[in-house]
């Protein structure tokens, strides 16, 4: 009886989860003619039909605020419309070489070695997650799946903004804190506070989890998991400088800590915005990325897909991502105002890293916002794909 | 008058007392927290970012001016401290910082 509700529900999920798909934006090919950001980005100026003032307006308006110290809050802007990385500016003391700290979008970082192994067939997004602690008879946790996992709808008790038992909250106990030299133990070692997918609650301890369950799959060590993402993820798609922080445990810090300079932050979202394909080359499963855009099936939730955000009006306290950018958008985000955003309706992808010191949400997004809108939708030309 | 200020003073000790008792642990938990977040993030700035010091230090929120930084002697590290305690974060090429027990 139990296992039939469940593939009927497996089957409602399918059956929801296609008919948002069909709302999600096509995402465009690569170029042709146009060389792979692999060795290098190609640069260019804009091509026509892009507003270059509003473009250049936008950078303007991005790098005059300026935190307390008198430094800038934006240390890199990148804008790379169809495949040509068409804008890029630093902040003094930053360069194209420089690694910026993830924050949270090393979470997607981690789904994509998730979305690498479910498409070698070793990890399922539907089957219970592999983890350790929760596998004792008749302990709730153990049917967690990946799935509720990536979605953020486990009901774990771990959100980020839960108590963290001492004075601080769960995150920063978590990654600073007690949690800190062994962060996978610290974040499982929870109790179920919903039932899953009845409740989204944000939480950097689901993305260590996820962290460990990729790194146990490729053999467990830390070399191991670094040895992982070199071959898999990272040099395939040109990415040099990237690195992954480790735990004192040895464990990927998959929820917080990749550092890479700008172009290689763009790689990544590249490799979104070309449907999981690099230089002909599959890289994530097919339907992955639409996977990634398509919100999780929570009733509190309207912004946050499988580890990726989505540009649509937040459910409640949720953050709204880019409001006034076309849907379409969807992005990687870390705290202090990291965006790495692929808009695929413009064939688009914007990287803004930094700091907002003294800064507003609503002040930080503008400028990426006017940003996008220098630039035309592709249907608009007339040659949408 | 002599008696009501000594009576004073005791209850103001005993509510001292209580108040250490009560708060002492969460205060020194979240010193923890803070001294561990200095640490971690100018180990990380330093050697991961290969930033100066100083440039990462401005990026540490002034919140958490109270906690001192300094790189560790003889191996890449950030010891930051505050109020008698410390934490450490040392740096491992290729696989960044992380906090020591």
């Amino acid at each position: 009886m139990r296992t039939s509700l469940l593939a009927l529900g497996l089957v409602l999920l399918a059956a929801a989860r296609a008919a948002a798909s069909e709302d999600l934006a096509a995402l465009p090919p690569h170029p042709h003619a146009l060389a792979w950001p692999t060795a290098a980005w190609v640069e260019g100026e804009p091509e026509a039909g892009v507003d270059r003032a509003a473009l250049d307006a936008a950078y303007e308006r991005a790098f005059r605020s300026v935190s307390v110290d008198g430094t800038s809050n934006v240390r890199a802007l990148l804008a790379i419309h169809r495949g040509v990385l068409v804008a890029e500016r630093y902040a003094p003391g930053f360069e194209p070489e420089t690694r910026f700290h993830s924050w949270s979008m090393a979470k997607s970082v981690t789904q994509a070695l998730v979305g690498i192994l479910v498409s070698d067939g070793r990890l399922r997004v539907d089957a219970p997650a592999p983890v350790a602690r929760w596998q004792t008879p008749g302990d709730l946790r153990g049917a967690l799946t990946l799935d509720h996992l990536l979605h953020m709808t486990s009901g774990l008790d771990n959100a980020d903004n839960s108590d963290g038992g001492g004075g601080a909250g769960f995150v920063e106990e978590l990654i600073f804190g007690k949690g800190a030299t062994d962060q996978a133990a610290y974040a499982s070692d929870v109790e179920l506070a919903h039932e899953p997918n009845t409740h989204w609650a944000y939480s950097t301890g689901t993305s260590t989890i996820v962290a460990s369950i990729v790194q146990n799959e490729v053999g467990g060590s830390g070399d191991a998991m670094r040895a992982f993402m070199g071959r898999r993820l990272f040099r395939p798609l040109g990415i040099r400088r990237m690195v992954g922080e480790f735990d004192d445990a040895g464990t990927f810090m998959g929820g917080g800590f990749v550092w890479a300079p700008a172009r290689d932050w763009a790689r990544f979202g590249y490799l979104y915005l070309r449907d999981g394909i690099w230089d002909g080359r599959r890289i994530l499963p097919e339907g992955w990325v639409d996977y990634s855009r398509t919100p999780a099936p929570a009733p509190n939730n309207a912004v946050f897909g499988a580890h990726f955000w989505l540009n649509d009006e937040p459910f409640g306290d949720q953050l709204a991502i880019l409001p006034g950018a076309p849907k379409s958008t969807f992005c990687v985000t870390g705290a202090y105002g990291q965006y790495v955003c692929m808009v695929p309706t413009h064939d688009l992808l914007i990287v803004r890293l930094g700091e907002m010191h003294g800064l507003g949400w609503p002040e930080l997004r503008a400028p990426l916002v006017d940003l996008i809108a220098a630039f035309p939708p592709l249907a608009a030309e007339g040659d949408a794909p | 008058m002599k008696r009501i200020a000594l009576w004073g003073g005791g209850i103001l000790l005993l509510l001292a007392a209580l108040a250490a008792a009560v708060y002492g642990p969460r205060f020194m938990d979240m010193a923890s927290v803070g001294a561990g977040y200095v640490a971690k993030q100018m180990c990380s700035c330093l050697y991961v970012a290969e930033r100066e010091f100083d440039a990462c230090r401005s990026d540490i929120p002034d919140s958490m001016d109270r906690i001192d930084a300094e790189p560790l002697e003889g191996r890449p590290g950030v010891r930051a401290h505050t109020i008698g305690l410390e934490r450490l974060a040392v740096h491992t090429p290729g696989a960044g910082c992380r906090l020591l027990p």
